[in-house]
């Protein structure tokens, strides 16, 4: 049984006086455990993909299927409550909080989700090469560390999917290679699913599945 | 939470440190109105009670500070309708203001009291190098050792009063009475043309009650079977009744409470509505993470209220370094009421409190997707 799964998932957006489509009829599963990445151009509706699938927006149309809770049918606040228990998000610009350190930014995941902040915190930080910056701010930090603390905070409450926007899309490439291959370790290593958007090819390739997207819709599986 | 708040507040620290002091001035300037007027209500009826007076008499419609004229035949009437089982003789006393003193220019009341009711007035000099009392008849005058050091007055120096130059010959106890006493006859001439009086002094004798005693002087009748034009004050309820005369200044205050409430209500409104603006992105983060609508209005309000709480200590410490200096370098006097302190901490929390509202109302019902893009 898929852990999510989409039916003719829609998405529109209203510019001026007329609605503009996103997603025209997007069906796909993905199975626990899988790394699946979403590839395509630029304006393809990869991220309103993105952003639906992880509970941020509402859909126009069609259903989205959730380790067995129908998203679509969710209020507000159970979209929320999903994003806190079951969903870690890794961004391209990496979004994290400029007034918090490392530690403070991965605390806040766990404070939101009401779990006490503990030594889990410092374990992360140390799987993820970050040990001795735990207390550097994100100025303080290269575009690497801020990225994999980013990691860090997404996947410090062990969610079932992990959803990342174009990680490497700010990184250099040695940056870049680091990251997939936390990925694939976490996907590895931890059974992990992850669900990445990316127009590079070099970083789909690390997936074991890769979705292509055109035009609003799945074109190749 | 409260570390979230207070790292954004550290971040900004020129913003926070402009929105504490806003509140605090806010604070502050409720504190200090209040203190000032408790405080010179205070010091005058408390002056008033240690000159040992029971009852002062004034012309009707005047108030602590009244200097109308009041016909000799009054006192005669009352000490007549009284006895003298019930009082000891009256003490007339002249009242007038004097505008400058010295390098003093704030108005004090002046007392024409003759030389031996100086001493039934509890009047005595500061100390024995601090010269003596005025001849009766004289242009010599007292002045009490806080009007000497801010005036920078002493013994031997003159003043300009009523065109006439009178001399200072010693410097009294402060706290008792008014701070400049002159000869009863000396300003009786100038002021009232030798006659009459603005205040009786009523001193009872033992046992007797001055509130009873003032209301028989109410009841006294002149030679023509009139009621006297007069208003009797009984020492022990002159707080209140000072309160009561300056009612308008209490109203006053509490206008100052409203608008105190507003100012801290606007300066929190701006402060986190700049912040909720600035940090879009960050409550885009906040909402990635399953951050639901409470938990985002509550950082917002948490943030407010740490700027709050740190607004009022800084208010009330200004206010009590307002209630040290002003006495220092002026005649005020500050007392700043421990309720109003608690008045002031609600009005500055409340009023933080409801400034925050819309701004996290804002926060909460942000886009997630919108405020992650915003730039």
């Amino acid at each position: 049984m898929p852990i999510l799964k989409t039916i003719d998932l829609k998405k529109s957006y209203k510019i001026g006086s007329r609605w503009e489509p996103a997603l025209t009829g997007v069906d796909m599963e993905v199975e626990e455990g899988e790394f699946v990445a979403i590839v395509g151009p630029s304006g393809c509706g990869k991220s309103t993909l993105l952003h639906l699938l992880g509970g941020l927006h509402r859909a126009s149309g069609g259903r989205i299927f959730f380790d067995g809770d129908e998203l679509t049918a969710l209020p507000d606040f159970g979209l929320a409550a999903i994003r806190r228990e079951k969903i870690g998000f890794v961004f391209q610009r990496f979004n994290l909080l400029p007034t918090l350190s490392a530690r403070g930014n991965i605390e806040i995941a766990m404070k939101i989700r009401g779990l006490p902040t503990d030594d889990k915190v410092v374990e992360i930080l140390k799987y993820m090469g970050l040990g001795d910056r735990m207390h550097h701010k994100p100025r303080e930090m290269s575009i690497g560390e801020q990225q994999r603390v980013a990691i860090a905070r997404a996947i410090v409450n062990k969610p079932k999917l992990l959803m990342a926007d174009e990680p490497t899309g700010n990184l250099d490439s040695d940056n870049s290679n680091r990251i997939l291959a936390e990925f694939k370790r976490l996907n590895e290593e931890h059974g992990q699913t992850i669900l990445m958007i990316t127009h590079n090819s070099e970083a789909a390739a690390v997936a074991s599945r890769t979705l292509r997207m055109r035009d609003g819709r799945i074109i190749e599986d | 939470m409260s570390n979230l708040a207070a790292a954004n507040l550290w971040q900004r620290k020129t913003r926070s440190a402009i929105s504490i002091f806003g509140i605090a001035i806010g604070v502050a300037l409720l504190l200090v109105l209040k203190g000032m007027l408790s405080g010179t209500i205070d010091e005058i009826a408390n002056r008033m009670s240690n000159t040992g007076v029971d009852i002062f008499v004034y012309r009707k419609f005047e108030i602590w500070g009244g200097t109308e004229q009041m016909p000799h035949s009054y006192g005669k009437a009352i000490e007549d309708h009284l006895g003298p089982d019930r009082i000891k003789p009256l003490i007339s006393i002249v009242q007038d203001k004097i505008q400058v003193i010295g390098k003093v220019q704030q108005e004090n009341r002046v007392w024409g009291v003759s030389k031996k009711n100086l001493s039934a007035l509890n009047v005595r000099l500061a100390g024995e190098n601090k010269g003596r009392f005025f001849k009766d008849g004289s242009f010599e005058m007292l002045i009490d050792g806080r009007l000497s050091k801010h005036s920078g007055l002493d013994v031997g120096d003159t003043v300009r009063y009523l065109n006439h130059d009178w001399k200072i010959v010693g410097i009294h106890h402060i706290g008792v009475g008014v701070r400049v006493y002159v000869p009863f006859d000396t300003l009786q001439g100038l002021k009232f043309d030798r006659k009459g009086a603005s205040i009786f002094a009523v001193m009872c004798r033992e046992g007797i009650d001055p509130q009873q005693v003032a209301g028989q002087i109410k009841e006294t009748r002149d030679a023509n079977n009139e009621k006297l034009d007069v208003r009797p004050i009984v020492s022990a309820t002159m707080y209140e009744t000072f309160r009561k005369e300056a009612r308008i200044i209490d109203d006053f205050a509490n206008y100052v409470t409203i608008v105190a409430m507003s100012i801290s209500c606007l300066v929190i409104l701006l402060t986190m509505y700049t912040v909720v603006v600035e940090r879009t992105r960050d409550i885009g983060v906040l909402k990635s993470l399953g951050a639901t609508r409470f938990f985002i209005a509550r950082a917002i309000i948490t943030e407010s209220l740490i700027l709050c709480v740190l607004g009022v200590a800084v208010g009330v410490g200004l206010s009590y370094f307002a209630a040290w200096l002003i006495p220092t370098i002026s005649l005020l006097n500050v007392t700043i009421p421990p309720q109003w302190v608690l008045i002031a901490t609600l009005v500055g929390l409340v009023g933080g409190v409801l400034g925050a509202l819309y701004p996290a109302a804002v926060a909460a019902s942000k886009d997630p997707v919108v405020a992650l893009t915003y730039e």
